[in-house]
C-alpha cells in the first residue's frame, strides 16, 4: 500500500480498448505529423475566402458566406462534432496556422503574467462576444462577422508573438473556452495508453517537448503547450486535441480514447495543468456562462424578448439598445445563477447536511449544469444547421456566378434544410439528454458529499436542472423572430 | 521589405476591402406594403416605377424575393404584374416575424436586370 504513485485517471473507469489512433487509415493519419496542418489549411483557405466575401460580397447576410457558414454552419457542426467525437475544432484551428508561421519570424519572448493564469480573462471574454452578437445583430451583418474573424486572426498573432507556450487557447480564446467545456461531454480523450509505461519514461518529452541530438537541443516536436501532463492529465479540459503529446512521446503511449461522457464532471482528482476543479473558481464561472448564456443566446432569437426590451427602454427612459441588454445580460448571467446556485447551495448546506461553505459548495455542484447546457446549445445551433443545411450551396453558387464562374449552375435559393417540424423534435431530445445528464452529475456529486443521504443534497439542484430545463423547453416553442433591430417601436 | 512594412502594406490592403457601388441603368422606385405594419402572411407590395428622366417605365418583369435577416432561412418568392403606366402590384407571404428584405428584381424591355432593395423591419406575428 502507498508505494504506487498516485495517478488520478484511476479514479475513471477503467480505460476502453476502443482507440480512435489504431483505427486503420483514420489512426494512421491521425498519427502523421503534418495531420494538422493538412486540416488547418483547408479551413484557413475557407476563413480568408469568407472574410474576402463579408468585406467585399453582398450586404445580405442570407447570400454572404461569411454570415452563412459561420452561423449556420460551423457553430452547428462545431457542437456535433464535440457531441459525437470531441474537441477536433481546436485540433484543425486555421488561427493556430497562422500562429506557426508567424513565430517562423517572432519568437514569442514573455511568459504569460502570472495573474491572468486562469479563466476569468476569457470569461469575461465570452460574456462580451455575446453581448456584441445581440448589440451589432452579428448575425446579420456580413461586414461585421468578417471583421471579428480578422480580429480573431489578429488577437493570435499578437498575444502568441508577445507570449510563450499556447497563452492564447488556454487563457484568452473564448471560443476554446466554449470547446473545452463542450469537450467534457464528448465520447473521446487523448490519454495513455499504459500508465506502467509513463512511470518508466524518464524523458517526459509529452510535457518537455522532444529533442534532438546536437549539442544545442534544439526542441524538434514541442510537448503540450498548454501544460497538460499525460501521465497526470484528466479528462478533456484545456485540451486541444493538438496531438503534440501523441508526436513526442517516444513510446507511442498516448492514444485517442473512449470514455464515459461527463464522466469526469462527476470526480475532482488534482488535474494537471488545471489542479482541482473544486477549488476553481473561475472554472465554476465559464461553466455557469457557458450554461446560462446558452438560455439567453437563443432567448435573444424569440419574440418575448423584443416585449421585455421595449419594457425596460420605457422603464430606463433609455433610446439605446447597449444599456438594455445590459440590463438583460446581467440578469441572465449574474443575477439568475447568483439566486438560483445560491440558494442550491444554501439549501444542500441546511438540508443536506454538507459542511462545506456555500461558495464552495455552489462551485462544486455548478459544474452539474455543464450537460444541459450543452444541451441547449446543440438545440440551438443544432435547430440553424439542420434547418439550413443546404443554404452554404446557393451562396457559393451565387458568389462564384458573381466572379463570372458559372460552373455551379444558377444559384437555387429554395435549398435551405430539414423542415422546422422534424427538427423540433431533436431540438427536445438534445435538452433531454442535457437535463438526464446534469441530474446524474448532480446526484454523483451528492453521493460524494453524502453517501448515507444522497436525495437532500440533490434535490435543490435536481429542482435547479429542471428550471433551467423547463426554461430550455419554454424557449424551443417561442415563435422565433430575428430582428436586426430591437429597440424600434 | 522588412517584416513590419509587410504588414503594414497588408493592412492598408484590407483595410480598403469596400464594395462597389452598385451600378447600372437608373431605375427610380417608390414602393407602398399593406399591410402596414407587415404582418406574417400574404403581403401586397406595390411598385411605382419610373427611368432616369421621371417617365414611367413599363413593361418591365419583375420577380420578389424576400430574405431573413438570419442566414439559413427559406426565402420566399413571389411576381409582380403590371397594373397601369409604370405601377406594379405583387405579393409575397413572410412565413415567420422580424426583419426581411425584399429583393425586387427587374428585367427591363432592353432585357438589361436591375435590382432593388426594400427593408421591410420588425413583420409581426400573425
Amino acid at each position: 500500500m502507498g508505494t504506487e504513485p498516485y495517478n488520478p485517471a484511476l479514479e475513471m473507469s477503467e480505460p476502453a480498448s476502443f482507440d480512435l489512433m489504431r483505427v486503420g487509415v483514420v489512426g494512421s493519419l491521425l498519427r502523421w505529423r503534418h495531420t494538422r496542418t493538412l486540416l488547418q489549411i483547408p479551413l484557413l483557405v475557407v476563413g480568408i475566402i469568407m472574410i474576402l466575401h463579408g468585406l467585399l460580397g453582398p450586404t445580405l447576410a442570407p447570400k454572404n458566406l461569411a454570415t452563412t457558414l459561420t452561423w449556420v454552419h460551423f457553430r452547428g457542426v462545431l457542437v456535433l462534432v464535440i457531441l459525437g467525437a470531441g474537441n477536433f475544432f481546436c485540433l484543425a484551428c486555421p488561427f493556430m496556422l497562422v500562429r506557426n508561421m508567424a513565430r517562423r519570424f517572432f519568437k514569442p519572448f514573455a511568459n504569460w503574467p502570472r495573474r491572468l493564469r486562469n479563466k476569468w480573462l476569457s470569461v469575461g471574454l465570452f460574456v462580451l462576444i455575446l453581448f456584441l452578437y445581440e448589440l451589432f445583430d452579428l448575425w446579420s451583418s456580413p461586414w461585421w462577422t468578417a471583421w471579428l474573424i480578422v480580429a480573431y486572426f489578429a488577437a493570435v498573432l499578437v498575444i502568441d508573438g508577445v507570449f510563450k507556450h499556447a497563452s492564447f487557447c488556454k487563457f484568452v480564446c473564448p471560443l476554446g473556452q466554449f470547446n473545452f467545456v463542450a469537450s467534457l461531454l464528448s465520447p473521446l480523450e487523448i490519454k495513455v495508453r499504459d500508465e506502467n509505461v509513463c512511470t518508466s519514461c524518464i524523458t517526459k518529452d509529452c510535457i518537455r517537448g522532444k529533442r534532438g541530438s546536437g549539442a544545442e537541443l534544439v526542441v524538434i516536436q514541442r510537448g503540450c503547450e498548454l501544460a497538460l501532463f499525460q501521465p497526470l492529465k484528466v479528462g478533456n479540459m484545456d485540451c486541444t486535441f493538438c496531438l503534440d503529446c501523441v508526436h513526442a512521446c517516444p513510446h507511442d503511449n498516448v492514444g485517442i480514447m473512449t470514455r464515459v461522457p461527463a464522466e469526469e464532471l462527476m470526480i475532482d482528482p488534482q488535474r494537471s495543468g488545471i489542479g482541482l476543479f473544486s477549488r476553481r473558481k473561475d472554472l465554476a464561472a465559464l461553466a455557469i456562462v457557458f450554461t446560462f448564456g446558452a438560455l439567453l443566446n437563443a432567448f435573444g432569437m424569440v419574440s418575448p424578448v423584443y416585449v421585455i426590451e421595449r419594457w425596460l427602454a420605457g422603464l430606463m427612459h433609455v433610446s439605446h439598445e447597449a444599456p438594455v441588454l445590459g440590463v438583460i445580460f446581467g440578469f441572465f448571467l449574474v443575477l439568475e445563477p447568483l439566486v438560483l446556485l445560491g440558494l442550491a447551495a444554501w439549501l444542500t448546506r441546511s438540508w443536506g447536511g454538507i459542511r462545506r461553505a456555500l461558495l464552495p459548495t455552489a462551485v462544486r455542484y455548478s459544474y452539474a449544469l455543464v450537460p444541459l447546457g450543452f444541451g441547449m446549445w446543440l438545440a440551438h445551433y443544432g435547430f440553424h444547421l439542420l434547418t439550413g443545411v443546404l443554404t452554404f450551396i446557393p451562396v457559393t453558387q451565387s458568389a462564384l456566378a458573381n466572379l463570372g464562374l458559372n460552373f455551379m449552375g444558377d444559384p437555387r435559393w429554395t435549398w435551405t434544410g430539414i423542415p422546422v417540424r422534424f427538427v423540433q423534435p431533436i431540438e427536445l431530445c438534445f435538452i433531454g439528454l442535457g437535463f438526464a445528464g446534469s441530474l446524474l452529475v448532480a446526484y454523483r456529486l451528492s453521493e460524494n458529499d453524502s453517501p448515507d443521504h444522497p436525495l437532500r443534497p440533490f434535490l435543490p439542484w435536481a429542482a435547479v436542472l429542471l428550471l433551467i430545463c423547463l426554461a430550455a423547453v419554454w424557449l424551443m416553442f417561442q415563435p422565433m423572430e430575428m430582428r436586426a433591430t430591437l429597440m424600434m417601436s | 521589405m522588412s517584416r513590419g512594412s509587410i504588414f503594414t502594406v497588408g493592412l492598408f490592403l484590407l483595410l480598403g476591402c469596400h464594395r462597389q457601388a452598385a451600378s447600372g441603368p437608373a431605375v427610380l422606385m417608390a414602393f407602398q406594403i399593406t399591410p402596414q405594419p407587415a404582418r406574417v402572411g400574404s403581403t401586397e407590395i406595390s411598385l411605382q416605377l419610373r427611368d432616369g428622366n421621371s417617365k414611367p417605365l413599363t413593361g418591365v418583369h419583375i420577380n420578389l424575393e424576400a430574405d431573413m435577416s438570419h442566414p439559413g432561412m427559406a426565402p420566399v418568392f413571389g411576381e409582380s404584374t403590371e397594373i397601369g403606366e409604370g405601377r406594379y402590384r405583387g405579393k409575397i407571404g413572410f412565413t415567420m416575424p422580424g426583419d426581411w428584405v425584399v429583393l425586387v428584381h427587374m428585367t427591363l424591355p432592353d432585357q438589361k436586370r436591375v435590382e432593388r432593395q426594400i427593408d421591410v423591419k420588425g413583420v409581426e406575428a400573425k
